[in-house]
């Protein structure tokens, strides 16, 4: 068997960030070292056939020189021989005597971070061979049916240790995994998709996603055009979770509290932080111990993520500001979520086929197409419906429907909510998005506006 | 996987550390830390040689090494001269890819010495023989000439070594002239830049060898944007600088997009933008500036020509293409109209993908992707052509790789990626002779474009400004507005197409795969006129 995914140990960022501080020597500066390094394990393929895929790694290292005056710059290298090192501790240094911004100094005593494991074992030990034996029983599978799979499997064990000239250090070792498959039939003409991502392989069940994306595009032959308009939709998790994205992203204080849509009121206002913004069954958190949506409980400066709790009962309660502003909001750190974005979103304990029983008429949404911003003032956002469309009629899935555009907002659709569904983590992995970790769950939006029809499939 | 504290408390030395951790840690930090790694860029040809002989040896027929070095800096400037965020970066890559009984395998990392090269290489073929799944179908490279010789994008400057104080004065002093000249309606004015140079090296056990320096300048987030608030600071509108970045070349495109020449109008277009209100919807003649026809011409001609998107290995990430199949297709689909003529090269000066050679060893060419209307090729690397065989037959052509097969970095593979493109001008004149006879319509400055999956269904966004056209002239501003579409409806609405001497080459940016890469190009449109088109309005109030 060949050697798992090498995880960068504590001790080894340790010495690469000693060697770096050492090189450092001018006095009333500080430093700030992140190690960070990824080992990915790929295999993907597509037409039923494996396409150039397989592993790499890469290590970074961030220097982050303070100087006296407040001021800091900033270099980066994954090249970590002394000279390379040496250069990148002068670069640092040289940036920071050109800012004219200062920041505050790097925490001086390190403070409690959450615990978390992220870490999954079998999630190292899936090498190409073990990745091979998963996928090609698909591919075979759906040449036997005259179907197309395209599809992606991936591991990746991060490492990120912190530690600045304060002595405050922090390590975490985690990993992720991903699944998605396409299945088109050989015409072209319909196309299916289902995937999954989690820190923890045992938690992706390759069978059952392969066994929904071909559902999905056996069930998608023959689609009929309907009228774009407004129409009760039921989003699947995976389109909530593109959707709620945005939300978090733009929850942002500072930005807020200067006025701005759409957490903001009037030209010199509060935020609206106290307002009921979402449905009342709609809460959303990050919190690095959710066992579904963990992550690295610092960030690369080493201030701590703590549980944020943006909403709750629909209630805007939380908006993220930096460790700079936190006096500002009667704090002592920051209150910031991960990039990319990690959260749950509550829902209730229905069924998605409880939900289609529950609609006289109306769609049903497998994903989009990454969406776009097209308006920050409203959140409104457009993008496409892809691999699985249906029209609901009567309480029952009556035939699948051609694509179609939407434009719309999360904070209008999330505030016109029909029935909510159980929560499940989606895979929530795009280039637009990033690699998020979301729970979301199915959610039956009233009037969610398409606004054109597209024959793509 | 971990040492335990108390094992390595045990060594004192920085030196002994090392080769403890070497010795007892598989982590791939112990790679880095060998003493003997000497000077690595001296010795790129014998590293080369190695890694192919390995592969060769460990049963590859086919193999290629690149090695990537790209060091990055970047400086967020903002009014009279506030400096945040400084940034430098350095980032090196190396990867090989072989092919094994007609099997890719590939594995990359990032230190460049002997036994990582070979490690790389024996792992490679490992993986290839791993994902033969035996099921008949083989990857079949068409034939390349074999090269060697080196390249560097041809620059005045190296923007590396300017200094980042002279860079902030250059851009203070364009600000300068936004903050006289917007007065107190200015809310920001801020620039964000950066500069690259790469080095890249390819060779392949076909006995290619390739050097390349390339050199790009490009906008940070937000690219330079002045905005401006109403009296009573209820509302905001800004306006950014034409976005000719990212563009291959030296310190000197700094100059070349004259900044401080700019100012005046981004200030005069953001205050107009103050007053912008949402229009009029339904169908419209409408024209486009060059930089909204550019975003057109990416997202609906750049990409669905992209040959694995047509033959569907893109479907499981960003989609396929409505340009498909292709015996459907090549020399017989008529995506637009007669005046409509595109093509693809890597050579176009200052081109954001202008290369030497591609990531596969190949002398880029020039090719016509539409001509006349009529689509006649795709984009092309060295993986896929031979599937269009029959075709570039049938028309006395050879079966050839374009030079379009590219990688971000060493780090990932090789994929099909939109070289520069060019949309051949007509003889419409200018923007403004383009509004002539246009009773009512809408004018889109500086839109951006969103497909679908197949690039097929889209609409504009973003705009810079919109204003609407009355008699021949534009008029009130209007706010968001969009221009809906489906793409072969659009492309045969064309009326007018703008003279050569409107053309700009507009820096662009997409992006595809698993692993996610990204890819620049240098579209050159011109100003463009449509008919009869579909506008909506996007505004919401919450």
């Amino acid at each position: 068997m060949a050697d798992p995914l090498p995880v960068t140990s504590r001790e080894e960022c340790e010495l690469i960030a000693k060697r770096a501080m050492a090189m450092l020597d001018t006095p009333d500066a500080s430093v700030n070292v992140s190690v960070y390094s990824d080992s990915v394990g790929t295999l993907r393929w597509a037409r039923n056939q494996p396409l150039a895929s397989g592993d790499s790694t890469n290590l970074m290292v961030q220097l982050n020189v303070r100087l006296a005056t407040g001021h800091s710059g900033l270099a980066l290298t994954n090249r970590i021989d002394e000279a390379s090192l040496r250069t990148a501790v002068q670069n640092a240094r040289d940036q920071a005597a050109i800012a004219t911004v200062a920041v505050p100094s790097f925490p001086r005593q390190a403070p409690a971070y959450a615990r978390v494991q992220m870490l999954s074992e079998p999630a190292l030990r899936l090498d190409m061979p073990a990745r091979s034996a998963l996928a090609r029983p698909m591919a075979l599978v759906c040449r036997g049916r005259s179907l197309v799979s395209s599809g992606f499997l991936s591991v990746t064990a991060h490492s990120l240790f912190v530690t600045n000239s304060f002595g405050v250090s922090a390590y975490n070792a985690s990993t992720r995994c991903e699944y998605s498959v396409t299945v088109r039939d050989a015409a072209g003409s319909a196309s299916g998709w289902a995937g999954h991502s989690h820190d923890d392989w045992t938690k992706i069940d390759v069978a059952a996603i392969n066994e929904r994306a071909i559902q999905k595009c056996v069930d998608s032959a023959h689609p009929v055009a309907i009228e774009p308009g407004r129409y009760t939709t039921i989003l699947e998790p995976e389109a909530v979770g593109q959707l709620m994205y945005f939300v978090i992203r733009a929850a942002q204080r500072r930005d807020a509290e200067e006025g701005n849509p759409p957490f903001g009121q009037t030209p010199s206002g509060p935020s609206k932080i106290g307002m009921r913004m979402l449905d009342a069954r709609i809460s959303v958190t990050s919190d690095p111990t959710d066992p579904d949506a963990q992550y690295t409980p610092f960030n690369w400066n080493g201030t701590r993520y703590r549980r944020v709790p943006w909403f709750e009962k629909g209630v805007l309660t939380s908006l993220a500001y930096g460790p700079q502003d936190a006096e500002k909001y009667g704090d002592n750190e920051g209150l910031e979520g991960p990039l990319p974005p990690a959260f749950r979103m509550t829902g209730g304990t229905a069924s998605i086929a409880d939900m289609i029983k529950a609609t006289s008429r109306g769609v049903l949404v497998t994903h989009f197409t990454p969406p776009v911003e097209t308006d920050g003032l409203s959140l409104s956002v457009t993008g496409n419906t892809r691999d699985g469309l249906w029209l609901i009629e009567n309480g029952a899935i009556s035939k699948p429907i051609k694509n179609l555009r939407f434009n719309d907002s999360p904070l209008f659709a999330f505030n016109n909510v029909e029935h909510l569904g159980e929560p499940v983590r989606v895979y929530g992995s795009s280039a637009e998005q990033g690699a998020c970790s979301i729970v979301a769950p199915p959610v039956t939006v009233l009037d969610f506006n398409f606004t054109s029809l597209s024959d793509a499939v | 996987m971990t040492q335990t504290r108390r094992a390595f408390l045990h060594t004192t030395s920085r030196a002994a550390a090392a080769v403890a951790i070497h010795q007892r840690v598989p982590g791939f930090v112990s790679r880095y830390l060998d003493p003997r790694s000497g000077d690595p860029d001296a010795a790129l040809p014998a590293l080369a040689a190695k890694a192919l002989d390995a592969a060769r040896a460990a049963g590859a027929a086919y193999a290629d090494i690149r090695f990537s070095l790209a060091q990055r800096q970047g400086v967020h400037i903002r009014g009279a001269g506030i400096v945040a965020a400084p940034f430098s970066m350095v980032e090196a890559a190396v990867g090989v890819r072989v092919l094994v009984d007609g099997v890719w395998g590939f594995v990359a990392g990032v230190v460049w010495s002997d036994d990582e090269v070979v490690r790389l290489a024996r792992s490679a073929v490992a993986q290839a023989k791993a994902v033969d799944w035996g099921l008949g179908t083989r990857v079949d490279l068409t034939p390349a000439p074999v090269v060697n010789g080196r390249w560097t994008t041809p620059i005045q400057r190296d923007p590396l070594e300017v200094s980042t104080e002279e860079i902030i004065a250059h851009v203070t002093d364009a600000h300068q002239v936004a903050i006289t000249t917007a007065g107190s309606a200015l809310q920001d004015v801020s620039t964000s830049i950066g500069a690259q140079r790469a080095d890249k090296t390819f060779a392949s056990t076909e006995g290619s060898f390739t050097q390349q320096r390339q050199y790009m300048m490009f906008w940070g987030g937000g690219g330079s944007v002045v905005s401006v608030h109403s009296a009573d600071r209820t509302s905001a509108a800004a306006a950014s600088a034409l976005d000719i970045w990212p563009m291959s070349g030296g310190y000197e495109l700094l100059g070349a997009a004259k900044l401080k020449e700019q100012m005046p109008a981004m200030v005069d277009q953001a205050k107009r933008g103050l007053n912008a209100k949402p229009g009029d919807v339904g169908r419209f003649d409408v024209v486009l500036d060059a930089r909204s026809t550019a975003s057109l011409l990416a997202m609906t001609v750049g990409r669905p020509t992209q040959l694995d998107r047509v033959l569907g290995t893109e479907a499981n990430a960003t989609g396929t293409s409505f340009l498909a199949p292709p015996e459907a297709i090549l020399g017989t689909f008529h995506l637009g109209t007669p005046a409509l003529t595109i093509t693809g090269d890597r050579t176009t000066p200052r081109g954001a993908a202008t290369v030497g050679w591609d990531d596969e060893g190949v002398a880029p060419e020039a090719f016509t992707l539409v001509d006349h209307g009529v689509v006649t090729d795709y984009q092309t690397g060295r993986e896929q052509p031979a599937e269009l065989a029959r075709y570039y037959r049938s028309h006395q052509r050879p079966t050839r790789s374009h030079g379009c097969g590219t990688a971000d970095s060493a780090r990932h593979v090789v994929m099909n990626h939109t070289p520069n493109l060019t949309m051949h001008p007509g003889s419409g004149g200018t923007l403004e002779s383009l509004l002539h006879g246009i009773v009512d319509g809408y004018a889109f400055l500086g839109a951006s474009v969103t497909v679908d999956q197949q690039s097929l269904n889209g609409q504009s966004l973003g705009a810079e400004a919109t204003y609407r056209i009355r008699n021949g002239k534009l008029a009130e501003p209007a706010s968001h507005m969009s221009l809906l579409f489906r793409t072969p409806e659009l492309w045969h609405a064309v009326q007018g197409v703008g003279s050569a001497a409107g053309a700009v080459g507009v820096g662009s940016f997409d992006f595809k795969g698993q692993p996610n890469q990204g890819n620049i190009f240098t579209v050159t449109a011109v100003p463009t006129r449509l008919t009869n088109m579909r506008v909506a309005n996007l505004g919401r109030k919450l």
